[in-house]
């Protein structure tokens, strides 16, 4: 069995609970099932009661946001799993506001008597999935039980608050629609969701780069508005108080604001803009968090991110347009959909991988692998990475093997008797260990010298194509494109020396005049564009001449049109798919039109290049 | 988007995005609201579905997605599990088991590309723009999954 059937098998028989049907989404449109809710009470229904909060006179600090009784949350083993009946007591904080604001006094209350209420689950394990009758009002609370909504009824009328009525999804770029335009251009928001009354939150990330810290890289956080007036059920976990460095600050906009320095991967920006409340979590502190954020802050760094927001935007707080979010939301969505692929931004800058798609760790750790297995004699694991057909040469003659049961006879010879040789080779042994894996821009990898050479095939594994010594081969054979007895001509059916050295001093004498239009027009797209000022994809050669003076045009014209003219011979069985020129500088191909396509240009020297980033032609 | 096609489509897909989501999320309740989630969005998208690998993608895709945007929200790291301990399927192997066991113990961005590469044959390119990373990206966590499930599970794993 392989391993996709063994993984089917396995998670065929994972499924889903419950049954989905428009009938009820029809009626529960603004709602949500209460088994939703039942895990959001397991959250919100930690804390316990709200006793008198002390505020100090002049300056409102964490602790004025802090629920006066450590909540406890569940402790969780190395795998994040949940261990059963163990707990650990955190601080919490309230979103709402200070812990004198009505809003704040009623989430403490209700939280309170959510503590006490059906501390076994019983009442609830009872209803189950059923609708309760409480939906309609309650619809954004935890109420499944008369009691419980006689208990909520009599804190908000205490407190003189409201119930949230809808809540509406707000994708990445409705922020402006749903709330104001109060991000700066640093700031990114993801997705969130916003209520009736303009109560919002939402995870993001942010560029920190002023001055001195340019290039610190990005930092998440989440930010919640509350705003006053209507119930909120949700508190924050901080961990521990006495974590937090703290002092006040007024941010570029005029907005006091405090700030918590946490001593480890967490931070807070506090601000009361008087009709609403902004409570800022920031996923990173004095010792950073590798998921979340690039890396450590300081004060400096906290207070940038306090004056990336304009405050003042968002006061006062204004009841959003349902309607204008929803159409901002699908047009958000239509466009996601229709974003080509090849916009999305690229993860890596490794040569390496910019020339094969392998990434030099995973190329490492490849040849890692296969040198062990070498090393260790390990025959049916070799022959198990290479590529078939293959054609092996020994000194018995030349022959195809098309498995690694057919390879094995004849492994000691090829790849056993180089066994310490190759492996050694591969690894640079002894120390350091540097490994010299290159790529001639054939699309595949090198390591010994030329001795081994390997890249992803098709199920996006690393497979080795070709294991040569001094006395011995083999190399994969696909379909026909590799011959014994190769001609110039053969690799390409229709491409000859001839075509291909005119095509390459055409090239030149388009460079070194400047023929923008024409070289734009032979390139295949979509290409992607790097040169020192960023990268691009383009997707017509309208887009790249965007970037011709970048690249093709800028000051290495006269240089690239030498090198081109300097050795315009094309080398047709440089082990790809693709014909090269001068040393590899540019890397050539028919298009599907049958004309002759740029697929890769190459200036080591002013530091750009060009390549098609599209399926593989 | 009718009634008749949203409901054959909760039919045909609701199993493969709590699959999705499972492994998005690791945790069988996160799981349950994340369909009760898609298919909502599913219910107002008022867009329309060239085909029904569209659909198919599309679903694929908002799952992704929300799981992603769940995953770094603090807000969510405080629910948890009304039954505390996550809820673990019966399967008819032990072997199906203990991979079910290792697979969920895997961080989450080695669990979806698992499940999309192995359950629902996505290439390595489909899954690169599914998650929006490189391909080489998808390549690596695939590596590094099989390398981990390999020394879990011994012969019950092949070599790849």
């Amino acid at each position: 069995m392989s391993n996709r059937e063994f993984y089917q098998e396995t998670f065929s028989q994972v499924r889903g609970s419950g049954e989905i049907r428009w009938e009820d989404y029809e009626m529960t449109r603004h709602g949500k099932s209460l088994k939703w809710f039942i895990t959001l009470a397991a959250a919100v229904g930690l804390l316990a009661a709200l006793s008198a909060l002390a505020v100090a006179a002049n300056f409102f600090g964490l602790r004025d946001v802090l629920l006066p009784e450590k909540g406890g949350v569940y402790v969780t083993d190395e795998k994040g799993v949940v261990i059963p009946g163990e707990k650990e007591f955190k601080d919490f904080v309230s979103l709402s506001g200070w812990g004198d604001t009505p809003e704040s006094k009623a989430l403490a209350e209700w939280e309170a008597f959510q503590e006490s209420y059906d501390p076994d689950g019983s009442i609830i394990s009872a209803i189950g999935n059923e609708p309760t009758g409480f939906e309609d009002r309650y619809g954004f609370y935890l109420v499944y039980t008369q009691e419980m909504a006689d208990k909520l009824e009599e804190i908000i009328a205490k407190y003189d608050l409201k119930l949230h009525q809808w809540m509406e999804v707000v994708l990445p770029e409705t922020w402006t629609i749903a709330a104001g335009d109060f991000c700066g251009e640093n700031v990114t928001p993801y997705s969130g969701y916003i209520y009736e009354n303009g109560t919002f939150r939402f995870d993001g990330d942010a560029e920190l780069g002023a001055g001195e810290l340019k290039g610190y890289g990005p930092i998440e956080y989440q930010f919640s508005r509350s705003v006053k007036g209507t119930f909120d059920d949700v508190a924050l976990n901080i961990g521990d108080l006495s974590d937090f460095e703290e002092w006040g600050y007024q941010t570029a906009d005029g907005t006091p604001v405090t700030l918590g320095l946490g001593a480890r991967n967490r931070s807070l920006i506090l601000a009361d803009l008087g009709d609403s409340f902004i409570l800022v979590n920031v996923l990173t502190g004095r010792q950073g968090d590798d998921t979340f954020s690039s890396g450590a802050i300081g004060r400096e760094e906290l207070e940038e991110l306090a004056d990336s927001f304009r405050y003042s935007a968002l006061t006062p707080a204004r009841e959003p347009d349902q309607a204008a979010i929803l159409t901002a939301n699908d047009r958000y969505m239509e466009e996601l959909q229709n974003q080509p692929p090849e916009t999305l931004p690229s993860e890596s800058e490794d040569p390496l991988y910019v020339r094969t798609g392998i990434q030099s760790d995973v190329a490492r750790d490849f040849v890692l692998l296969l040198a062990e297995r070498i090393e260790d004699g390990r025959k049916e694991e070799v022959a198990d990475l290479l590529v078939y057909p293959a054609q092996v040469e020994v000194a018995a003659g030349t022959f195809q093997v098309n498995s690694a049961e057919e390879f094995l006879p004849y492994y000691d010879e090829v790849i056993g008797q180089n066994r310490l040789s190759l492996s050694t080779a591969m690894t640079w042994e002894p120390e350091p260990v540097e490994f010299d894996i290159f790529s001639d821009g054939s699309g595949l990898a090198s390591v010994a010298d030329g001795a081994v050479w390997f890249g992803l095939v098709e199920d996006g594994c690393l497979r080795v194509f070709t294991i040569q010594t001094d006395q011995a081969a083999v190399r994969f054979l696909g379909a026909g494109e590799i011959t014994q007895d190769r001609g110039e001509e053969d690799l390409y059916t229709s491409l000859s020396v001839d075509e291909g050295r005119a095509f390459v001093l055409n090239l030149a004498d388009l460079v070194e005049n400047g023929e923008r239009e024409e070289i734009a027009n032979l390139l295949a797209y979509p290409a992607k564009v790097t040169a020192p000022g960023g990268e691009w994809i383009a997707g017509t050669p309208e887009e790249f001449l965007e970037h011709y003076d970048e690249t093709v045009g800028g000051n290495g014209r006269g240089t690239l049109a030498a090198d081109l003219r300097a050795d315009p011979e094309p080398v047709l069985d440089g082990g790809g798919d693709l014909a090269s020129a001068a040393g590899g500088t540019l890397w050539f191909d028919r298009g599907e039109n049958g004309a002759l396509k740029i697929f890769s240009l190459w200036s080591d020297v002013w530091q750009w290049n060009v390549q098609y980033w599209g399926e593989k032609p | 988007m009718d009634k008749a096609r949203f409901n054959d489509a909760a039919r045909r897909y609701q199993n493969m995005v709590y699959r999705t989501a499972l492994h998005a999320l690791g945790s069988p309740q996160d799981a349950e609201d994340a369909v009760q989630e898609v298919f909502l969005r599913l219910f107002r998208y008022r867009g329309t579905f060239e085909s029904e690998e569209h659909l198919r993608r599309w679903l694929l895709r908002v799952t992704v997605n929300y799981g992603r945007d769940l995953l770094k929200s603090p807000w969510r790291k405080r629910r948890v599990s009304w039954e505390e301990v996550p809820e673990t399927p019966v399967f008819d192997r032990p072997a199906q088991e203990a991979l079910y066991r290792e697979v969920m113990a895997l961080p989450e961005k080695y669990r979806t590309v698992l499940y999309l590469f192995y359950y629902e044959e996505l290439t390595v390119r489909e899954i690169g723009e599914l998650l929006e990373v490189e391909p080489s990206t998808v390549t690596t966590r695939l590596a590094r999954a099989r390398k981990r499930l390999k020394e879990r599970l011994g012969e019950d794993w092949q070599d790849e």
